[in-house]
């Protein structure tokens, strides 16, 4: 039988009608099926501080060559060099010389620190509850939110400064600042993209699957004592993994003077036999700590939120699960790092003793110091200098330059200085 | 003699002294000095500042022999 025509053309409008729906249905992309929050649960997920290097900014070699000088200086110096060097070759020669402190690397900065922390972020893997109705884990759970915070006890009279770089997985992102907020998108192509004013990245991830939404959104800040960090990933975007958080730390100043000795001669060193022509200084700010702990401490608290797939986790896609969030806070003191990592490598010479049987100096206006040196190649040229007194005039003290070096309060006499018994030692 | 002592990095070091117990709080120092002293009795503690870096106090203590 055949069915009148506006009979056909209801027919075909529903027809149209229901698959336009159907079409509309299938692409708005779901988060979940259901979601519902469960509780607190603070042993879903563990963070650990896995590794941290402490670096010094960089050094600075200490000396000046003729260019180095100002417009003036430079005319008087050139006048100098020729009258002492009247040959051509070595007047050019002199041109080229280093002046004051030739070949001494001098620490740039004891007190500022950049510090690179790997933290290593895990969930509860608990595969042998896979079939169990009341288990709290699927391969489909993931980390949806984290947040941590990094604290700095104030006794250490040490502060972060500044961010200089976040690592995730997904990528990574320089910042040169106090504080950062950051997506970095997965592209349909399987690249990421960072999306923010500024900055740089460089990403190294490749995904195979096709993806549309997923990204990673990130925040931090940094103030004088904390570091906080923010994660929220979107569509599969498990924060579970490694993150490296680079930052830059100073500590409170506190002043130290140093010596560098000064041979005469060509300024080459030959088995102790190059006379000590005298001492130059240098003031230099070191970490101040009345202690000086063995460890330093720092603060870790890190909040959560687990997404548990109670159902659908059969599916890598996540609009059909049935969600369960659980979220979760933890508290724990990590080690930052070690007393060798933030003590300053200064030498001096005594007998190894207690503190009392070390050189010190006395300056012209009566001022006393340690005498202590930037580098252990300094302080045992200096010891092997003064074992080469022998012979020296009896009672008279021993003078470099216009300095007196001291022991135990009392000026040092060369058979004093010769007895054998100087040991370079390390200031801390 | 009075005795002026700071501590840093675990280390004593005397960094003034005089005949008089003459220190108090807020007075300014040149911290980088490492003189010879016999500190004997604890007298006080005072708050000082090292000229070298005067942006925080720094807590030191008199001693005498």
């Amino acid at each position: 039988m055949k069915k009148p025509p506006h009979l056909l053309s209801v027919n075909l409008l529903l027809s149209v009608t229901l698959m336009l729906l159907l079409v509309a249905g299938c692409s708005s992309v779901k988060r979940y099926k259901s979601a519902t929050w469960k509780g607190e649960d603070n042993s879903l997920v563990n963070m650990e501080l896995f590794g941290a290097r402490l670096d010094s900014p960089g050094s600075v070699v200490h000396d000046r060559n003729l260019w180095d000088l100002s417009a003036g200086a430079q005319t008087q110096m050139i006048q100098i060099l020729n009258e002492r060097y009247p040959d051509n070759e070595q007047f050019m020669g002199a041109l080229s010389n280093h002046y004051l402190a030739q070949g001494i690397t001098m620490p740039a900065d004891l007190i500022r620190k950049d510090l690179k922390m790997i933290f290593t972020i895990s969930k509860q893997r608990d595969y042998q509850a896979l079939n169990v109705s009341s288990s709290r884990f699927s391969p489909a759970d993931r980390i949806e939110y984290l947040k941590f915070s990094l604290e700095i006890p104030p006794d250490y009279n040490l502060r972060f400064s500044n961010w200089n770089r976040y690592t995730t997985e997904y990528g990574e992102i320089e910042i040169a600042d106090v504080s950062f907020s950051k997506s970095l998108y997965l592209e349909a192509d399987g690249s990421i993209r960072e999306t923010d004013a500024g900055g740089k990245a460089t990403f190294s991830r490749n995904e195979q699957q096709e993806v549309k939404a997923r990204y990673l959104k990130l925040n931090g800040s940094i103030s004088d004592e904390i570091i906080t960090v923010e994660e929220e990933g979107t569509r599969e975007i498990d924060l579970t993994g490694n993150v490296i958080a680079e930052v830059s730390l100073e500590f409170d100043g506190f002043p130290e003077r140093i010596f560098i000795p000064r041979f005469s001669g060509d300024g080459l060193y030959l088995a102790g036999v190059a006379p000590l022509a005298g001492f130059r200084f240098a003031d230099v700010l070191v970490p101040r700590m009345e202690e000086a702990p063995d460890t330093i401490m720092a603060n870790l608290k890190f909040e959560y939120v687990y997404r548990h797939v109670q159902s659908g986790s059969k599916t890598f896609a996540e609009w059909d699960d049935q969600v369960e969030y659980y979220s979760g806070r933890v508290e724990k003191q990590i080690p930052l790092f070690l007393k060798k990592d933030y003590l300053p490598g200064f030498y001096c010479i005594g007998t190894g003793q207690d503190q009392t049987e070390r050189l010190r100096i006395r300056e012209g206006e009566g001022r006393e110091y340690l005498l202590q040196f930037v580098s252990y190649q300094d302080a045992s040229k200096v010891a092997m200098w003064l074992e080469g007194l022998k012979g020296g005039a009896g009672n008279e003290p021993v003078v470099v330059g216009k300095t007196v070096i001291l022991f135990k309060g009392d000026a040092l006499i060369p058979s004093m200085a010769s007895s054998g018994k100087w040991k370079v030692m390390p200031v801390y | 003699m009075y005795y002026l002592i700071v501590r840093n990095l675990g280390s004593p070091r005397c960094i003034d002294r005089n005949e008089k117990d003459v220190y108090e709080d807020g007075m300014s120092f040149d911290c980088t000095p490492r003189l010879d002293c016999v500190p004997k009795e604890f007298v006080k503690e005072v708050e000082i500042m090292c000229t070298e870096h005067p942006e925080e106090g720094i807590v030191a203590m008199v001693f005498r022999d």
